[in-house]
């Protein structure tokens, strides 16, 4: 599972404001930008957190995807 | 040489006494019996069946001394007698099939590019109250959409639990309080709100966030099974949790569609089965009544209906206290909940005798002691709920029957339907449903989608 990246400060990026705790959405920053942020630790990597971004890929525009269980698929998701 | 008398003297010594030895041949001897083969054959069988009755006689007297070890014979439990009927036609199951085929055929129109602007703005909603959570640290999540993850969050401050008293050595001994132990553990999302009296704001912003998230699974499911309709088995008198997530999506239905809505099926089916004759008081006013307020808030509204809906299957006690709190999503008194149950048989009488007789069969011989009988909840509950799901299956096919082709989705109060809505459609299901249902009283309404 790839990471998530959080936020561990407020940022601003374009009109958006992140705060503490929150996702950083994924393809939005640069990957160099990204590893600096990382170094510098505005953002750290959670790899056992989910990311919504890429969960609800179809809502959040993200192009990356991430498959939801077959507990949740079953629990909440419409039968054929 | 001198002469020996004769007298009553022994035999010296030094005489050698002389022993006569005879052989045994005794002049009456037994008689030598020479059977013949047949004979003999027929003693063996006649000594063979001798044994065998000899050893299956012992084998019966063990069996019978292990029996009296164990108690008296018990005795089978009698089956309910079986329940009142509504007047169907004959081939209902055939025509109960090809409805719903029909339904599934039919398919539910999706307006996609509805349905995920509709998505994009619930994620916007998702990720602000994936904020909030985040927001109070009474808490620290991790996942928020794993239970794991969040269980071991509501642990961490020991919120994991309802906090009821522990059973009594007193209790442990007698047996009870095996329900109050049951209904301590948080064991799903649907038992998080036991810990709300520990920590009410963590509990409510993560069930805001976990229905948002559910919600929106069920939206994306709709999206990518969608190619302009959907079909699915859900709409075929679907129940549960996914009832109430396609329920939100509505607004994303291409084309006009209407709702016709059953009130309380469940009470007017259980009236009708137990000939109850008092009509139902609406849940507004029971809360009113038990929360002593003139306009009771919504909660106090879903907490009548949810301990009226559980009391109408037989729950109570702690079962009862269980259904209630994952209904209303909240903590109500253990013993205010017992009173309001007696207040609602006291109204209902019928149906609390339809109740206490059903249950009277579900008594069970248990042990080695005469007359012990442990109520068997387990068959109860199975069995009461599959007869109230048989009926309540009836009123919505019935009601799908009588809108003539245009039901799309039936659940069991609410049908959905496509097109435009017939003024004289709601009367026209209820005169469907009474005339079935000899004696009963439903409320139809019809509804525009919007």
């Amino acid at each position: 599972m790839r990471p998530t990246l959080i936020f561990l400060h407020h940022t601003d990026l374009g009109d958006r404001k992140f705060r503490f705790g929150e996702e950083l959405p994924p393809g939005v920053l640069p990957a160099t930008v990204v590893d600096q942020w990382l170094d510098s630790g505005r953002l750290k990597e959670y790899p056992e957190r989910r990311s919504l971004y890429r969960v609800f890929a179809p809502f959040s525009g993200c192009k990356e995807r991430e498959q939801l269980t077959e507990d949740e698929l079953t629990s909440y998701s419409l039968p054929k | 040489m001198p002469k020996i008398e004769k007298t009553n003297q022994l035999t010296p010594m030094y005489e050698e006494q002389k022993i006569t030895e005879h052989e045994h041949s005794p002049f009456l001897r037994p008689p030598i019996h020479f059977d013949p083969p047949a004979r003999r054959e027929q003693d063996a069988a006649a000594h063979k069946a001798a044994v065998a009755a000899a050893s299956s006689e012992a084998a019966e007297r063990e069996m019978a001394y292990l029996r009296g070890l164990s108690g008296p014979a018990r005795v089978p439990r009698a089956e309910p007698p079986p329940l009142r009927g509504p007047a169907l036609p004959e081939d209902f199951a055939e025509q109960a099939g090809a409805i719903d085929e029909a339904i599934y055929d039919r398919g539910v129109a999706i307006h996609r590019d509805q349905l995920l602007s509709l998505g994009r703005a619930r994620f916007a909603e998702l990720l602000e109250k994936d904020r909030s959570v985040r927001s109070l640290q009474r808490v620290l999540f991790n996942d928020l959409t794993s239970w794991p993850d969040v269980a071991a969050s509501f642990a961490s401050v020991s919120a994991l639990s309802a906090h009821l008293p522990p059973r009594k050595m007193k209790e442990q001994m007698s047996g009870a309080g095996e329900g109050r132990e049951k209904a301590n553990k948080i064991e799903d999302w649907q038992d998080l709100w036991k810990a709300a009296q520990q920590e009410p704001e963590p509990v409510r912003n993560v069930y805001a966030f976990h229905d948002a998230f559910a919600s929106l699974v069920f939206g994306q499911s709709l999206l990518l099974q969608s190619d302009g309709k959907v079909r699915s088995h859900l709409f075929c008198s679907g129940k549960g949790a996914k009832v109430g997530y396609f329920n939100e999506w509505l607004p994303s239905l291409s084309g006009p569609h209407f709702r016709i809505v059953i009130g309380q099926p469940l009470f007017s089916v259980l009236a009708w089965l137990c000939k109850e004759p008092t009509p139902l008081t609406p849940p507004v006013d029971l809360a009113a009544d038990w929360f002593g307020k003139r306009a009771p808030s919504p909660s106090q509204i879903k907490v009548a209906e949810a301990i009226l809906e559980g009391w109408l299957v037989g729950l109570s006690s702690w079962n009862l206290w269980n259904v209630v709190g994952r209904a209303s999503r909240q903590r109500i008194d253990h013993d205010w909940m017992q009173g309001w149950c007696r207040e609602l048989a006291a109204r209902y009488p019928a149906i609390s005798r339809f109740h206490d007789g059903i249950s009277s069969y579900f008594w069970t011989q248990v042990g080695s002691l005469d007359g012990y009988t442990k109520f068997d909840e387990n068959d109860y509950r199975h069995y009461l709920d599959r007869e109230i799901e048989k009926l309540l299956s009836v009123v919505s096919l019935l009601a799908a029957r009588s809108v003539e082709g245009s039901c799309v989705a039936r659940f069991s109060d609410w049908l959905l339907c496509q097109g435009k809505p017939k003024d004289s459609l709601a009367e026209k299901v209820q005169e469907q449903l009474e005339a079935a249902f000899t004696g009963s009283t439903f409320r139809v309404t019809m509804e525009v989608v919007p």
